[in-house]
């Protein structure tokens, strides 16, 4: 049984037109133990995917459809409600969030803040649970817990609120942490010392990571695997190293020379051209295909689907890798302009 | 050395310091009580054998003559020890508001006249030189000379047409208007806080069923309701309370939705969420609280608006029953005298429009400090 297991997982968000299909499709399973990242740019639908897994979808806003499956530990997430997922929130998954400065509550001390999560999940006395709360303050690199406890969010800076955060989401010890661009609003020294950390706490703990970035750099330094969102849906996933090495899918190598690198600094940035499509109008065949550089007939016509696919020399060789530890690509490259699948 | 003159008189050490309000005020308020429980004395010593209010007035009495005096030992000892002030221990919204509150001049002086208003309402035994009922020229053979006496040493604030003391009357009155200003307050802000956040928080049908009720009651002219309230039932105290209460709520309710639904959207709130918070915790003990500065000011402001109508319901005869003194009931008497002995319906007015401006000087000062988004003078 894996630690999550998520299938056929398609949430729509409603507009005023068509429904906004925000992930569409999208199957991902995480081990106990493991990390994996998931990367794509803003409108890719990865945040509404980590908000579909605890049932956090606005009110009103947002649904995940019927035949999508979100399975924790074999338990089946969607559609669930009540006491019980009260009881997974915070306790069993926990998860932490962009914006350190406004996800704490700036009227509550910070220590007041992790103390309330720790008596919620955790069968500790008083005195029990305030030690447990200065340990997490220590846990998560906070110098001087006993007096930064009764600090309040306004007086932190943007590192120590996002550790706060982290103390907070790892009170319940939870067995899966979601990270939402947990480093996105920090700056770059901040943004090393909290992935660290958060790759620290997940080793100690055993913990699942499901790292959510718009930025490769970000999660290949945490992470055992990669999937990489493109419009709503998976369009490539495979270990870490191996995505680094040798991209398949256009979108990703497009992401790989975006990217900026301290290594090679002549290297010239090559942004993707274009933007994501509004998810209200995906565009027929593959989504990727008004901007993708290698563009044939097909993509235009047919929707490919998601194959296990080997290292790319010249053109893609086809291969069936064993699953979980290969790689698949979402691409027409890898059947070509007539072939089969 | 503070410390001694801590010890000798309250306020002392404080004035020794600079901190002249603080210190000034409360010496004056202990050396005001001191000479009222010498003077009167014989009056206080009765107070032990005295009723209900005696009681009351007795311990108030006792109460902030020690807590003067503990405060100004203990805050002198305190800014010795540390070399600083007090109040600056507590960095939270409303510590930061209380001390943005204490540069505000004129929000501290309404500040000290509420507490001064409220002090005389609980010593109005001990105060009060006459009976609110008594009627000094009846009793003397029927001698009309003390009815609409001018001000005199005797009667500081004049005689009515019955020869009562207008000060007494004042003091006793005193219990009706302010009494009736922070229960009604009390009771609407309590009501129209748990509506307001569950409509704002829950939406949907809930929202809608409670935000129509508002605009419902809002619908109508708010003296017009009071007066229908009023003149269907027996006039008591009581239902003076529930009207005025009833009438006021769905302005609290409509500003208490609003900052919910503001606050409901922050990402405080989704975090609260994703730890697993139930939905009522997260309204009642997360978002709350953020609103607790605007409901503050809308509160206190909410008191002085309460007492003018208190004071109106009387002087239509619909407030308290007749002869019961009550501010509004007394300038609702006076004004037949206007001409003739200004004093019967000046005075009590007067007591009315301090009171209000006390309570309306301390509402924009915690508007300032607490809600800065409203307040014109914005400073963040």
């Amino acid at each position: 049984m894996s630690l999550l297991e998520i299938q056929k997982l398609r949430t729509h968000i409603r507009t005023a037109g068509d429904d906004a299909r925000a992930v569409d499709g999208v199957d991902l399973l995480l081990e106990e133990g493991e990390s994996v990242g998931l990367v794509g740019e803003s409108g890719s639908g990865k945040t509404l995917l980590a908000l579909s897994i605890l049932g956090l979808l606005p009110e009103g806003g947002g649904a995940i459809l019927p035949g999508s499956s979100i399975r924790f530990r074999g338990e089946e997430l969607v559609g669930m409600g009540g006491k019980r997922l009260r009881e997974i929130r915070g306790g069993e998954v926990a998860m932490i969030f962009q914006e350190p400065m406004t996800s704490l509550n700036p009227v509550f001390s910070v220590g007041n803040q992790i103390l309330e999560a720790v008596e919620l999940h955790r069968p500790l006395n008083r005195d029990a649970a305030k030690e447990e709360m200065l340990r997490l303050l220590g846990e998560v690199g906070i110098p001087d817990p006993e007096a930064r406890a009764g600090d309040y969010p306004h007086q932190l800076s943007g590192g120590m609120r996002q550790r706060a955060m982290i103390a907070m989401a790892l009170a319940g010890e939870p067995s899966l942490l979601l990270a939402d661009e947990p480093t996105t609003a920090l700056d770059v020294t901040v943004e090393a010392q909290i992935l660290q950390l958060l790759k620290r706490v997940q080793a100690r703990m055993g913990m699942g990571l499901l790292l959510i970035s718009h930025d490769l750099n970000v999660v290949s330094r945490v992470c055992d695997r990669i999937l990489i969102l493109y419009g709503g849906k998976v369009v490539e996933a495979g270990p870490t190293q191996k995505i680094l090495d040798a991209p398949i899918h256009p979108y990703t190598r497009g992401l790989m020379g975006s990217r900026l690198s301290f290594d090679d600094r002549r290297r010239t940035l090559r942004p993707i051209p274009g933007e994501v499509p509004e998810a209200t109008d995906w565009p027929r065949g593959c989504r990727f295909h008004p901007r993708c550089p290698e563009v044939m007939d097909r993509c235009r016509r047919e929707e490919p689907r998601l194959l296990p696919g080997t290292e790319r020399k010249g053109a893609v060789e086809v291969q069936g890798g064993a699953p979980g530890g290969g790689r698949d690509v979402r691409c027409w490259l890898l059947a070509g302009e007539e072939g089969g699948a | 050395m503070g410390r001694r003159a801590g010890f000798l008189l309250p306020g002392l050490p404080q004035l020794l310091r600079g901190r002249v309000l603080g210190g000034g005020f409360a010496l004056f308020l202990w050396l005001g009580l001191l000479t009222l429980a010498v003077t009167r004395f014989d009056r206080v010593r009765g107070a032990l054998l005295g009723d209900l209010d005696d009681w009351i007035a007795l311990l108030t009495l006792a109460m902030v003559l020690g807590g003067v005096w503990l405060w100004s030992f203990r805050a002198g000892r305190r800014s010795m020890v540390t070399g600083r002030g007090s109040g600056e221990g507590s960095p939270g919204a409303l510590g930061q508001g209380w001390r943005a509150f204490r540069r505000n001049r004129m929000a501290l002086l309404g500040l000290g006249t509420i507490c001064l208003f409220y002090l005389a309402m609980l010593l109005t035994p001990f105060l009060a030189p006459f009976e609110p009922e008594f009627r000094e020229a009846y009793e003397v053979g029927g001698d009309m000379t003390r009815r609409l006496a001018a001000p005199s040493s005797v009667h500081l604030m004049g005689t009515d047409e019955f020869s009562q003391d207008i000060l007494s009357r004042i003091l006793y009155g005193s219990r009706i208007s302010l009494t009736i200003g922070l229960l009604a307050v009390g009771i609407s802000v309590t009501l129209g806080t748990f509506l307001g956040a569950i409509a704002g928080y829950w939406g949907g049908l809930v929202d809608t069923a409670i935000m129509r009720l508002v605009d419902m009651v809002m619908a109508f002219p708010r003296l017009v309701l009071l007066i229908v309230i009023v003149a269907l039932f027996p006039t008591t105290i009581f239902i003076v309370i529930v009207a005025l209460a009833f009438t006021q709520w769905p302005s609290t309710a409509r500003m208490v939705r609003g900052e919910i639904l503001a606050l409901k959207e922050r990402e405080f709130c989704e975090a609260a969420r994703a730890l697993g918070f139930s939905r009522g915790r997260i309204l009642f003990r997360h978002l709350l609280p953020n609103a607790l500065g605007p409901l503050i000011v809308v509160a206190t402001l909410g008191i002085g608006n309460t007492i003018v109508l208190e004071a109106g319901l009387s002087f239509l005869g619909l407030g308290v029953q007749a002869g019961t003194p009550s501010w509004g009931s007394m300038v609702s008497d006076g004004r037949d005298y206007l001409m003739d002995a200004w004093w019967v319906a000046t005075f009590p007015g007067f007591a009315i429009v301090l009171a209000v401006l006390a309570f309306n000087l301390v509402g924009d000062g915690l508007r300032d400090a607490l809600d800065p988004r409203q307040s014109e003078g914005a400073r963040r």
